[in-house]
């Protein structure tokens, strides 16, 4: 079972990789939110390389997670806030939320889950915290319908995909804080949960570079931005 | 062996709640997927009739200023032009009678083709000031076939079947006049017609103008094929255009020698 799980972990790299590699092939079709998703997905290969590294060498990626926590969170509220900056609300919310994010990591690195335990708190709060800019980008997305398909609109697969993924992620590591004790290993069908929902969210990033390539090369207005 | 139970039981639990939640995720992206569509359908609907009403008024400008000018020339025909024949028709009159018989012969037939001049002045006028066009379409029409008779190039013979007045606007009576001086204009200038027939019918509350002439006529599929072609001869889109505007339907039948026939219907 493990080896599976293996097998699966490195087509999950080959699907970041894939990405990664659409993302710069047409760098130049990408609105400033695509090129942010695409640091985010080279971060993110780089982060899950180190994390095998780890896990290999001293058995531990958990301190791969715990440095990765804060540029993740930062770098997909930053798309957030490229498309829902206007207004000045979110603009509030987007700064406090990030302090709060922040201060929360740092508590939890020294106090809670240190460094070589999985940072699970963080990526509850993580989830906590980006619900609500999903809903609103949804809302937004209701407000202002556009003469484009859905299946070309960026902002519907970037939605999408973190809402799916970061309900399902709150729901995993809530059950794992609930269950497991800290520092004792992952059940099997948590792994695979993590797995295929990690599957289906970097599927949806690739998915909105391409929505926002095509709307780009077609010399439409609906773009993600 | 307790604790391996309750954590079973917990990922019962789990495998439940999980289920349940994935359901609700997706009801929940299934119905904001239905709603987007509503809404789109609904923009696309608003930003359909807004372009319509865009050309609408696009179109309501060009025509005013197409009347503008129309009336403008009338005015400049019966001031100026009209003004300027009546002084050479006095100077005419008013020449010494002692002249060459020759000489006298032209100047009569000079004063004949004047006078001529000066009516036809008048009713080219007339046409043109659309104030006028209060008389109604039917009247219009009748003077702008009479003049057109009196030119002697093309013979057009109106059949009418609803003589009562027209019960629409004065605004689309012109409208309806405009579209018949396009055609009538189009049979001479562009088909060399020696006839045009004229019919009106009311048939159930639908006005029905047909245009028939004996002219070269033109392969329609054809020209509509060519961009260039409505480029360079607007007055067909023109006509299109306006029937639109007046919630008329336009429809027009070509073959090359073979004539053009043109309906126009609309309730009244």
């Amino acid at each position: 079972m493990q080896s599976i799980i293996l097998g699966g972990f490195y087509l999950y790299l080959f699907l970041i990789l894939v990405s990664i590699i659409y993302g710069i092939r047409f760098y130049n079709n990408l609105q400033s939110t695509g090129k942010i998703i695409l640091t985010y997905l080279i971060l993110t290969f780089i982060n899950e390389t180190i994390s095998i590294i780890l896990a290999y060498q001293i058995h531990n990626n958990a301190p791969a997670y715990h440095i990765y926590q804060p540029i993740q969170y930062f770098l997909i509220s930053l798309v957030f806030y490229k498309l829902l900056g206007e207004n000045k609300f979110y603009k509030l919310y987007f700064y406090i939320s990030l302090i709060l994010f922040i201060s929360f990591w740092i508590i939890n690195l020294c106090f809670l889950q240190t460094l070589y335990t999985f940072p699970s708190n963080s990526f509850l709060l993580c989830a906590v915290f980006l619900l609500p800019q999903i809903l609103l980008l949804f809302v937004r997305m209701l407000n202002r319908p556009e003469n484009t398909p859905l299946k070309l609109q960026p902002i519907f697969w970037f939605s999408t995909g973190n809402l799916v993924f970061q309900s399902t992620t709150f729901l995993i590591w809530g059950f794992q804080n609930i269950l497991f004790e800290n520092g004792s290993r992952m059940p099997i069908f948590i792994s695979i949960s993590l797995l295929a929902i990690n599957f289906f969210y970097y599927g949806f990033l690739l998915m909105t570079l391409y929505a926002e390539k095509e709307s780009q090369s077609s010399d439409s207005k609906y773009i993600l931005t | 062996m307790e604790a391996g139970k309750e954590l079973d039981t917990d990922i019962v639990i789990f495998v439940v709640l999980g289920i349940v939640f994935f359901l609700l995720l997706s009801s929940f992206v299934v119905y904001i997927i239905i709603l987007y569509r509503t809404r789109r359908k609904m923009f696309m609907e608003n930003e359909k009739q807004l372009k319509v009403n865009f050309e609408k008024s696009l179109l309501q400008s060009q025509i005013e200023i197409r009347e503008e000018l129309l009336k403008y020339v009338a005015m400049e025909i019966h001031d100026n032009l009209g003004i300027a024949a009546s002084v050479i028709k006095m100077n005419l009159i008013t020449m010494p009678e002692d002249l060459p018989d020759n000489a006298m012969l032209k100047i009569n037939d000079s004063k004949e083709q004047l006078q001529k001049m000066i009516g036809d002045m008048k009713a080219l006028s007339i046409t043109l000031k659309s104030e006028k066009l209060s008389l109604g379409f039917f009247d219009g029409l009748q003077q702008v076939i009479e003049r057109v008779n009196n030119i002697g190039l093309l013979k057009i013979d109106l059949t009418n079947d609803y003589p009562d007045e027209l019960p629409i606007d004065p605004q689309k009576q012109t409208f309806l006049l405009r579209i018949s001086q396009e055609i009538i204009n189009n049979a001479m200038k562009h088909a060399n017609a020696r006839n045009l027939d004229i019919h009106i019918t009311n048939v159930h509350n639908i006005l029905m103008i047909r245009y028939n002439d004996n002219g070269i006529g033109f392969d329609k599929d054809r020209f509509f094929a060519n961009a260039d072609n409505l480029e360079k001869h607007h007055g067909l889109k023109n006509m299109s255009e306006r029937c639109k505007l007046i919630g008329a339907y336009f429809e027009i039948e070509s073959t090359l020698n073979k004539g053009t026939k043109i309906i126009i219907k609309m309730h009244i």
